[in-house]
């Protein structure tokens, strides 16, 4: 049974750089031909460098962006203190009671 | 091994085919799904890429209908405890795999000439798409085989089945989806770099699931 | 176990420390301009997804592993891992899609980044239901370990296979105009102290389910030993 497993598991080694190199193989010459459909195509890169002139404008927008997201984190921080506080406090009560 | 391998078989198959339960179901569900499409597009051909997609998907849901029934049913009918005292689990497993790739074959035989016929499919390259099908089906049974387990001792679920062994199958059903979609489009040369890969991840999970199918079968 | 507490309680100095750099500390970068600073939420959260499912799949190899039951809850761990890890994935196809959104004009376009996040989030879900499927079965803990090794071996060709099919936009690029990532050393240190933080949350959130299950564990066994 060992040496059945044994077997098994270094075939199954094996295997595994045999199907890299395959694959490999196999996709590198798709996408030579490029038979497989690439979604890219038809998306080019839609950047648009406007923003760079508005350096000065955004900054509220900013500090807004900023407080809603330090709210955020403070309410999943109390929550987490509360909880955190709890636990410790019952594992004092049942180190005790042990 | 081997006799007890045979002997579990020849009664799974038996017991199976008294009932015949689960195939029946299956292949009740691949002729609805080919017809409804067949009737809905009015004998209008799709493209081969769409043609290639519907043949994958239909091949998925009947074989996620059936391949779980063979350990479902031991748990079902409280046998699991018999087999688990005569036989060893990974005789088990081997002999259950063996039959699900019966089971699957048989599927096969039936869903994809169905297919062909139905809405019809042009196929330009015959080998390589019978052999793409193949592998894409032995690849499904041999993913799904150890997660019909995990679902037998679950209770045997049916939609919990589907929803564990979709995250594992894409991989299989995407490469199958391509290289068939090939075969139906081009007469040219095929490489068969999609089924050598196929069949080297099936005998790579194989490997995986025999190791892991005791933690899975055997309790505590 | 005193030193191990100040580590992961010092979150609650770090994190706060983290969003303000990102917001005011790092300069804007040259291409997306303010927008830029989602990078210092997006990319800790992606690192941590990826971090929590390899590091539930580990401790479910080890969960196999261990046949003398030196270690107990492993499996437990692995599980709260999964559960938080999930989390943060969503997280993640969130700040992932307001960033595609603002730099490339749609939400989704099944890049190769958002492909493998997606299966992530897949696999984690397939989990999570098989646990709960299992709720009341004793081979629960191997059975979900299982499967979670199975999953992450598979992970791999996901990885080695998807940026073949599909082109990728988005893995680095368009920060700056060459296409390559760039970051000066403000950039670089305020995304460091980001994905330390995010890090830290993460071991914080799992220490305490994990402390939560011992106590329920323990306070079952003697209700069971009084009765």
């Amino acid at each position: 049974m060992r040496i059945i497993k044994t077997i098994i598991v270094a075939m199954s080694i094996c295997l595994i750089p045999m199907m890299m190199s395959t694959g490999l193989h196999f996709f590198m010459a798709r996408a030579q031909t490029g038979a497989v459909v690439s979604s890219g195509e038809n998306l080019k890169i839609t950047v648009t460098p406007v923003r760079k002139d508005e350096g000065a404008v955004p900054s509220a927008v900013l500090y807004r962006v900023l407080g809603v997201v330090l709210i955020i984190w403070a309410g999943l921080a109390a929550y987490l203190f509360i909880i955190d506080r709890r636990v410790a406090r019952i594992e004092k009560e049942i180190h005790l009671t042990e | 091994m081997v006799s007890e391998i045979i002997r579990n078989l020849a009664k799974d198959l038996r017991v199976e085919f008294r009932s015949r339960f689960a195939i029946n179901i299956s292949l009740a569900f691949a002729v609805i799904a080919t017809l409804a499409l067949s009737l809905a597009t009015g004998g209008i051909p799709f493209p081969p890429r769409v043609q290639s997609v519907l043949l994958w998907l239909i091949i998925f849901f009947s074989a996620m209908n059936g391949l779980s029934h063979i350990f479902v049913r031991e748990d079902d009918r409280g046998t699991s405890l018999f087999l688990l005292v005569s036989t060893t689990s990974d005789a088990i497993y081997l002999s259950k795999l063996i039959y699900n790739l019966i089971f699957m074959s048989v599927l096969l035989a039936v869903i994809t000439p169905l297919f062909v016929f139905f809405l019809q499919v042009n196929i330009l390259g015959i080998p390589p798409f019978i052999i793409s099908v193949l592998t894409g089906g032995l690849s499904i049974t041999a993913v799904t085989t150890i997660l019909a387990a995990m679902v037998a001792k679950s209770g045997g679920k049916g939609p919990l089945f589907t929803i564990i062994s979709f995250p594992l199958l894409l991989p299989v059903l995407w490469l199958s989806i391509f290289s068939t979609a090939a075969t139906l489009e081009s007469t040219g040369p095929h490489g068969y770099g999609t089924q050598l890969f196929l069949l080297a991840f099936s005998g790579f999970i194989t490997a995986l699931s025999f190791l892991l199918f005791r933690f899975v079968w055997l309790d505590e | 176990m005193k030193l191990k507490h100040i580590i992961l309680r010092s979150v609650y100095i770090i994190m706060p420390a983290a969003i303000v750099m990102a917001f005011l500390w790092a300069p804007p970068a040259e291409i997306l301009g303010e927008a830029s600073r989602i990078m210092y939420f997006h990319v800790p959260l992606a690192w941590v997804s990826v971090l929590a499912f390899v590091v539930s799949g580990v401790l479910s190899i080890t969960h196999l592993a261990d046949r003398n039951r030196r270690f107990t809850g492993l499996d437990e761990w692995a599980y709260h891992s999964a559960s938080t890890g999930m989390v943060f994935t969503i997280l993640t196809v969130i700040t992932g899609s307001i960033w595609a959104k603002i730099s490339w004009g749609v939400y989704w376009n099944w890049d190769p980044r958002e492909t493998s996040i997606v299966i992530i989030l897949l696999i984690y879900i397939a989990y999570l239901s098989l646990r709960s499927a299992l709720a009341h079965t004793e081979n629960r803990g191997r059975i979900g370990s299982a499967y979670l090794i199975l999953a992450m071996i598979t992970l791999p060709f996901f990885i080695f296979l998807v940026p073949r099919i599909y082109d990728s936009l988005h893995p680095d690029p368009i920060i700056n105009f060459d296409r390559t990532i760039y970051l000066d050393g403000r950039m670089r240190v305020t995304l460091g102290v980001a994905i330390l933080a995010f890090t830290l949350l993460y071991s914080y959130i799992v220490n305490i389910l994990n402390r939560i299950a011992i106590l329920n564990n323990t306070v079952e066994d003697t209700f069971h030993e009084d009765h």
